[in-house]
């Protein structure tokens, strides 16, 4: 049985367009998938169909093969934990501690357990020095690490992000960085609509690119975020090391040194590191 | 500057020992920041002990007209904060203790109307819900216009170009809380550019739009500051997509600026490597090459020039 499973999945919000048109897709346990696509291609809407946020005008959105009508909204919020794109939709109590409480408040667990959700959330993140400050007194990066945190503490089975890496700089990457690595090894979805493809060729699996409610591409990172037709119509760039690969292919042969070392890299990093190392051994010569 | 020293006419903004340090932060430390006031009386404002609560700490800043500035740091660091002093929301809307100076376009902020201030150096908040306030796109964009008390006609006029820069004619009957998070800072953005001020700040206005709109967004900007000669200050954490458009770059880390200079003389110094900033992988390369391998050339500021130098070095 499928996660996620979306059946002609329509949803329009009261005008004439549809926001989503007949949508079908599958997600297993496990995943890593990247939701992309220009402004207003319907990345959000779907996002919040998954939670039961919207229902859908037609079509169906089972997870763990139950649609979202039929579900519980406490057991739905549950098993799927979104995090939105702008953290003041989701913030509103006074300290970030009583964020991180109220999220927990509801969730039918012993205080024990929400005892230990909570620390370990707030040591995951690095939130030690934020707790008593208001979440409106905290930067704009800020407010999106404590966003991630309410959603985090309660463990759901699926993570949703929207625009994770918005305002983050090199530390909240790292946190980032850590909880995708986690949920990797946990074996938990996780779905992030993002428009950085760095960041989607980086840690995700699968890409699925919407284009005004439709699927216009789904699958592996390295088809879909080099592709030039898919990239040109969703309104994407190509990742950095993939951009600059090609254009060293296509001013080189591929018998130059330089395009040889560009070829047997996996990014910028490795380049660096052979690039030293070719530098070296001619320098030794 | 032609190697001459920059006259007082270039000079949009200056600070001068400018400090800041947010009412909630008093707040919480009454009891010590006026103990030190107690025993310091008014030289307080310059004890380090009082650092640890200032939001901007002893900035002194010249920004010449014309410039495409970046200005990165750590989430926290304080760039949105000095921002908000360039307009005067801070210390009119904003409350808190400030000290220094902030003189803009010949103005001291502290004698002049934020409004009046305002039609100068043009603010696009992070989060565009701030600023949308009309029922309609259109109206929101003409909003400025209409308080400034601008001709229908010129209004209209206005509004037609500014709406086909930014490619959101198709929104201008759509309520600006029904777009979409890009959508709705575009419309920011043109609420903005209508009232043509000399200086416009954006704090990270591209965060939300998909990678090809940030692109025209920011083609947008380079046009209106090579044309116009606006000068540009944008807040931005992800140095690879600003590069490629500023000029100079500020960086700011815990309440100070760290350095501020060309981009070039930036990004070959330690400044960069002190903060949260990314520095981008393809930079981090040519970086590393300089210290490891005598590269000696200048560092690229995209991928194409990138492949070109690379290019050059290794033949």
């Amino acid at each position: 049985m499928s996660q996620i499973f979306i059946e002609n999945l329509s949803y329009t919000y009261g005008n004439d367009a549809y926001a989503l048109d007949q949508v079908s897709l599958i997600i297993q346990k496990g995943e890593m998938v990247g939701i992309m696509g220009r402004n207003g291609a319907g990345k959000s809407t779907l996002i919040q169909q998954l939670n039961g946020l919207l229902i859908p005008t037609s079509g169906t959105v089972f997870i763990d093969g139950i649609s979202t009508e039929e579900y519980d909204p406490y057991e739905l919020t549950k098993k799927i934990g979104i995090m939105f794109q702008n953290p003041e939709h989701q913030l509103f109590c006074s300290s970030v501690e009583e964020e991180l409480d109220f999220s927990l408040k509801n969730l039918k667990i012993s205080k024990e357990l929400k005892t230990q959700y909570k620390k370990s959330t707030i040591e995951k993140l690095e939130l030690q020095k934020l707790l008593h400050k208001s979440p409106w007194n905290c930067s704009g990066g800020e407010r999106k690490k404590v966003s991630i945190a309410c959603v985090l503490c309660r463990n759901p089975d699926v993570i949703v992000f929207d625009e994770p890496t918005l305002g983050q700089d090199k530390y909240g990457y790292q946190i980032l960085d850590q909880i995708l690595m986690n949920a990797k090894n946990e074996n938990k979805t996780t779905i992030v609509v993002t428009h950085n493809t760095e960041f989607a060729y980086t840690y995700l699996d699968r890409i699925i690119v919407l284009e005004r409610g439709k699927i216009l591409a789904d699958g592996p990172k390295e088809k879909i975020l080099t592709n030039p037709v898919i990239l040109k119509n969703g309104s994407l760039v190509e990742p950095q090391f993939s951009l600059f690969h090609k254009k060293i292919n296509s001013t080189l042969s591929s018998q130059d040194i330089l395009s040889s070392l560009v070829s047997n890299s996996r990014g910028f990093n490795d380049l660096t590191e052979n690039l030293l190392n070719h530098i070296g051994r001619h320098e030794h010569l | 500057m032609n190697g001459s020293p920059p006259s007082e006419l270039d000079t949009q903004i200056i600070t001068k020992n400018l400090s800041f340090i947010y009412e909630s932060a008093y707040k919480e430390n009454r009891g010590e920041i006026d103990s030190l006031l107690k025993e310091k009386g008014p030289s307080f404002k310059d004890d380090p002990k009082l650092d640890k609560f200032k939001a901007l700490n002893s900035i002194d800043l010249s920004i010449l007209k014309g410039k495409f500035i970046a200005m990165v740091g750590d989430t926290g660091s304080g760039k949105s904060t000095l921002v908000r002093t360039f307009n005067g929301l801070i210390p009119s809307f904003y409350r808190g203790i400030f000290f220094g100076y902030v003189n803009v376009l010949g103005k001291d902020t502290i004698q002049e109307k934020v409004s009046a201030l305002s039609q100068h150096v043009g603010l696009v908040f992070q989060n565009p819900d701030n600023q949308l306030v009309a029922m309609t796109v259109e109206r929101e964009i003409a909003f400025g216009l209409e308080n400034l008390g601008m001709e229908q006609s010129q209004i209209r006029e206005k509004l037609t170009q500014i709406m086909e820069y930014l490619k959101i004619t198709h929104l201008k009957d759509r309520h600006p809380y029904d777009l979409s998070g890009g959508e709705k800072q575009r419309v920011a953005i043109a609420s903005i550019l209508t009232l043509e001020p000399s200086v416009i700040i954006l704090d990270e206005p591209t965060a939300t739009l998909d990678p090809q709109a940030a692109q025209s967004v920011l083609n947008l900007l380079k046009k209106l500051n090579e044309e116009n000669k606006i000068t540009i200050i944008i807040i931005e954490h992800r140095l690879e997509v600003i590069l490629p458009f500023c000029n100079e770059i500020i960086v700011m880390n815990q309440g100070n600026v760290l350095e501020h200079g060309p981009t070039q003389q930036v990004l070959l110094s330690s400044s960069l490597q002190k903060t949260g900033v990314r520095i981008p992988e393809y930079i981090q390369m040519f970086l590393q090459l300089r210290e490891k391998a005598k590269y000696s050339g200048t560092i690229p500021t995209n991928i194409d020039q990138a492949v070109l130098k690379l290019k050059e070095w290794l033949n």
